[in-house]
């Protein structure tokens, strides 16, 4: 017999990015040092532009990471209570690991001295935290790509694996990235960011400091979340971001983009991702087992040119398409005249979904004790979708929640 | 019949003392047959699978009508489960009732059930998990009822500890009031002398519900203004939290990682700096200075799922995150190679040589599906044998057998907690149902020289309404709706009222009585052939005198404290009811069935030895709640834990000569 599923660092569990993923950093091949090096001024203002354009970075990690969640939800919320089994259990588990991957993000923010800011952006003038649906990703990630608030459908599921996956595999067409620095993938994001905080680091190290400067007190630790994704990392130094990112990318698209950049090699091991006893496959997976109404099997590849295609045969399940309230996509307040019962119901959701992101908030900044207290507006977030789910608008279709941050 | 392959050691159920017997044996080394008798389908080892098994228990019990501890459940022909539902009141004309699995002889039903399915009762249980008391081991020289156990409270203290880690325990120790303690310097002493100076529970207190802070609130002004008179004397009221086995924030303090055998010392070992890899199958040593967090275990299909009370409130009969402790998890972490579970196996009978009285063999029925009449008969050999499928089949099983009985006790000293309920309207709402169902309970009552004259009782605040005696909310509604009461006026009617609901229940200690017990009798079988349990049952004088103490304090209580009082008791109100002194008093079954095998110092008057071992058979050892010579007021389940460990400390000690 074998046990279940395996457990965090545990070493036969997936290995999420490749050893050489991340190249050695010579020191003249870094711009930064060179032009470190070169600059006239005093260094340090080089280096303190560089780690201003990597908190920003970050911040855009926040927001990638908080994009998916509302069209997940959306999705989730929309099934029939008591169907679609798996499917609801499948996306549930990767909204909760978006969750995870957010805090994680904040965590890696608050390490280096940052200050996540998460919903109440919205309240000043920095831009919108909670993207306008439709919307492209954060980040000039995978621009091809538009996102709906929608409900559970082939069509969304497979947008759900684009998110986590590119179809294109690591190619991008030319058009992007002429403004500025486009992204084919959510890895490649995370990539060039893991490369932004080596480099920097090495700066920091070099002059005998070190960019995680943060206050301990602001990570957000496994004692306040719990549940959901998986354990929480806390970061205070390279090891535990580097950590981070290779959780994060790993729950997405797995060890996708490595072996999907390299021609097929039937026998390779490393397409064996799947069975009873790998822990997780990542989300991309997941998806496809959703899609195909399938689950993968042990002996299946993740490669596409492999005999099964990278697609699952394993046991069947059943997936009920039509078991689903259809919301209305992307729905808006304005849609709606004020004080109107649909108007409503919504801006409540609003107010308590812009409740929760506050919550996160304040536990991201110096409170992480506060989450708990998220607890409850979570409940009552799927309480008020559902509601308004179950309210026809014509045309045969559903109201919906809009996911759109008001002031309480 | 094929000849069989012989384990190290046979286990007859998959409850939580099979399962800790499975674990720790496993771990050990040793090989390991499980017999379960319930469903192949809820001991799904695959994560997708247990998840779906799981989902139909929760819609079985979404749906079910009347929400009994066992409605999640499938109730099988081949292997009955005893059901609440199924009890009546006895009289001329139907004695004994056989309406249900159990054959009630009376004169009273025995009114509590039990689970028999993998996992066991663990998975419709509370999860309360107090100690008992040192005096609770000594109740026959100290107070003159009942007999004293073959071991101390002492004794029991290293097991306690291991049965608090593998159960996963959250709670405050220093919050745990003692009932002789009536000083906060006695307090601290007794915490000190009876858990260790430095001892922590592996999670934080689980927070208490907001009914707790109303009703303390109120006795606490009780106390101070006009306290309840005990036998004309002026008594204050005490509180304590409930430990419990449902995961919370992880102690930091907490050392421990794992119980593992030591094979040099010969004993079972709690171990900070080793513990069990469920990935490797294997012991390994952890490195120096590694930093410990207790992990909180999750739910069987996912452990991130689980990781906290989230105050579902449903956790009798079934926890819909598994926060709360089942033995499945205990059972999952048993080396799998070492472990062969064969469910749909009942077992009927042990098989022994009548000269040496060793048992050869256990003779089991497997039943091909749910229900069906199919069925093959085998033979399971071991080197030793365990009997863990629960206190009323163990006893069951042994007399089918004619095993272990030389001292006529088998079956004898069946025992509960007999909860008298009294309910009422609180003057201030306590929003009943945030949270798990008990998380503080009255322990003034627990121990005391009044023990010579009637049982002690502890008296859990719970924290769901009405529903155990009249089955709130749902006939609050039914009420109302009769009285034509609809829109606003029902919704304030409802919104008012249903907040204000307090039940307390006075969980009396039944002694032990060798006319209550478990029988067999060739007319009564069930579907395969197995006997069917004959249940002979009443509650002694001892038992009724602390019904009308109680209710006595409870009037005061209620007056004092301005709850208005609802409770009513009669011949219909549940099928326990008896008189006293020209009272009449309903008892409800607490679902701590204990006592029938009970351990001893000589084989004269018990059937097992303080290791669990039966004194007439020297391979056959009896685990669970049967063990206990008597009950005490604590929920037996952590007790019987510790005992359970202790059993299987013995079991490698003779496997290893």
């Amino acid at each position: 017999m074998n046990t279940p599923f395996k457990q965090p660092h545990d070493p036969k569990r997936q290995k999420l990015i490749p050893e050489n993923a991340i190249p050695e950093i010579k020191e003249e091949a870094v711009m930064a040092v060179s032009s470190l090096k070169s600059a006239k001024g005093p260094s340090s203002v080089v280096f303190d532009k560089k780690l201003a354009e990597l908190k920003s970075q970050l911040q855009t990690a926040l927001e990638l990471e908080h994009s998916t969640i509302p069209p997940y939800l959306c999705a989730l919320y929309s099934i029939k209570p008591g169907t679609n089994l798996t499917a609801t259990e499948i996306i549930k588990s990767v909204v909760l690991e978006e969750m995870l991957h957010m805090v994680m993000v904040a965590n890696l923010l608050n390490a280096v001295n940052g200050k996540p800011v998460i919903g109440n952006k919205e309240t000043g003038t920095g831009g919108k935290f909670i993207p306008d649906y439709p919307t492209r990703l954060p980040g000039n990630v995978d621009p091809t790509l538009v996102v709906n608030l929608t409900y559970f459908s082939k069509a969304s599921i497979k947008t759900f694996w684009k998110i986590e996956h590119p179809e294109g595999g690591y190619a991008l067409p030319a058009e992007f990235g002429k403004d500025a620095k486009a992204y084919p993938s959510i890895g490649a994001f995370y990539e060039d960011l893991t490369k932004n905080l080596v480099e920097l680091e090495e700066l920091a190290q070099k002059k005998g400091g070190t960019i995680f400067t943060g206050d301990p007190k602001k990570q957000v630790p496994s004692e306040h979340y719990y549940g959901a994704g998986g354990k929480i990392i806390t970061v205070s130094n390279l090891d535990e971001a580097k950590n981070v990112i290779e959780e994060i990318v790993g729950q997405g698209e797995g060890t996708l983009g490595s072996i999907f950049s390299e021609p097929y090699k039937p026998g390779d091991p490393r397409y064996l991702l799947f069975g009873s006893t790998v822990e997780e496959f990542a989300h991309y997976f997941r998806f496809k087992e959703i899609h195909y109404e399938r689950y993968y099997a042990p002996t299946d590849s993740a490669h596409r040119l492999s005999p099964n295609k990278g697609l699952p045969t394993g046991k069947k399940f059943e997936v009920d398409w039509e078991a689903v309230c259809k919301m209305k996509p992307n729905p808006k307040m304005e849609d709606y005249k004020k004080d109107s019962p649909l108007y409503e119901k919504t801006y409540n959701f609003n107010k308590t979904y812009s409740a929760l992101l506050d919550n996160i908030n304040e536990a991201c900044n110096g409170n992480p004790a506060a989450l708990k207290d998220g607890i409850m507006l979570m409940y009552d977030l799927r309480y008020k979708a559902v509601e308004l789910m179950n309210i026809p608008i014509g045309d045969g279709f559903m109201a919906g929640p809009s996911f759109e941050y008001v002031k309480g | 019949m094929i000849q069989n392959k012989t384990y190290d050691v046979v286990i007859v159920g998959s409850g939580i003392s099979g399962a800790v017997i499975a674990k720790t044996l496993t771990q050990a080394g040793k090989t390991v047959l499980l017999l379960e008798a319930g469903l192949t389908a809820g001991m799904n080892l695959d994560r997708n699978g247990n998840y779906h098994n799981y989902v139909d228990y929760l819609n079985t019990f979404y749906k079910a009508q009347i929400k009994v501890p066992n409605s999640p459940y499938p109730n099988i022909k081949d292997a009955p489960s005893i059901n609440v539902i199924d009890m009546e009141p006895i009289t001329a004309t139907n004695s004994p009732s056989t309406v249900g699995y159990l054959v009630q002889a009376g004169p009273l039903p025995f009114a509590s059930d039990c689970l028999r399915g993998p996992g066991g009762t663990t998975l419709h249980w509370l999860g309360s998990t107090p100690r008992m008391l040192p005096n609770d081991f000594r109740m026959k020289s100290l107070y003159g009822v009942g007999v004293d156990w073959p071991i101390s409270y002492e004794d029991l203290m290293p097991y306690y500890e291991m049965a608090e880690l593998e159960i996963g325990v959250s709670g405050d120790v220093n919050a745990i009031k003692w009932p002789e303690a009536t000083t906060e310097k006695q307090q601290i002493a007794l915490k000190n002398k009876n858990y260790g100076k430095d001892y922590v529970f592996p999670m934080e207190n689980i927070p208490t519900s907001y009914i707790d802070g109303v009703v303390t609130g109120l006795v606490k002004g009780v106390n101070n203004n006009k306290p309840v008179k005990v036998n004309g004397k002026d008594t204050r009221i005490g509180f304590s939290i409930t430990p419990q086995g449902r995961n919370s924030t992880p102690n930091k303090k907490y050392p421990y990682r794992d119980v593992i055998w030591d094979a040099k010392k010969k004993k079972l070992l709690l171990q900070t700096d080793k513990c069990w890899s469920t990935v490797l199958n294997a012991v390994i040593d952890i490195p120096k200075g590694e930093k410990y967090e207790y992990l909180p275990v999750g739910a069987t299909w996912d452990p991130n799922t689980g990781q906290r009370c989230e105050g579902n409130a449903s956790c009798v009969p079934i926890c819909p995150v598994q926060a709360k402790y089942n033995a499945l998890k205990t059972l999952f972490k048993s080396d799998r190679s070492k472990t062969t579970i064969k469910t749909q196996s009942v077992a009927s009978r042990v098989i022994y040589d009548e000269k040496s009285g060793e048992i050869t063999g256990v003779e089991y029925k497997t039943y091909r599906t749910a229900d069906s009449l199919v069925y093959d008969t085998d033979i399971a050999k071991g080197k030793i044998y365990v009997l863990a499928a629960s206190a009323i089949e163990n006893a069951k099983i042994l007399l089918a057998s004619n095993a272990a009985n030389s001292s006529d006790q088998v079956g004898r000293n069946l025992m509960d907690h007999l909860c008298l309920l009294t309910w009422g309207l609180l003057p201030e709402k306590g929003y009943p149902y945030r949270g798990p169902g008990s998380t503080t309970n009255m322990s003034s009552f627990r121990d005391g020289d009044f023990r010579k004259e009637h049982a002690a009782w502890i008296c859990p605040i719970d924290n769901w309404g009405w529903a155990w005696p009249v089955f709130s909310p749902g006939s609050d509604l039914a009420t109302a709706l009769a009285k034509n009461i609809f829109g606003k006026e029902l919704r304030d009617l409802l919104a008012d009222s249903l907040p204000k609901q307090l039940l307390l229940h006075y969980e009396c200690e039944q002694a032990p009585e060798p006319s209550n017990r478990v029988t067999i009798d060739p007319n009564y079988r069930d579907a395969i052939g197995n006997y069917r349990p004959v249940i002979h049952y009443d509650a002694s004088d001892y038992m009724k005198k602390a019904f009308k103490a109680a209710k006595e304090i409870n009037d005061q209580l209620f007056e004092a404290a301005g709850i208005q009082d609802f409770t009513t008791y009669s011949p219909t109100m549940a099928q326990d009811y008896v008189g006293y002194e020209g009272q009449g008093y309903n008892f409800w079954g607490a679902g701590h069935i204990v006592g029938t095998h009970r351990m001893g110092k000589s084989k004269k008057d018990s059937v097992v030895n303080k290791d669990c071992k039966t004194w007439d058979h020297d391979n056959l050892y009896l685990v669970g709640c049967g063990n206990m010579p008597t009950l005490g007021t604590s929920n037996p389940t952590l007790t019987m834990t510790a005992l359970t460990f202790k059993a299987a400390e013995a079991i490698l000690k003779q496997l290893e000569k």
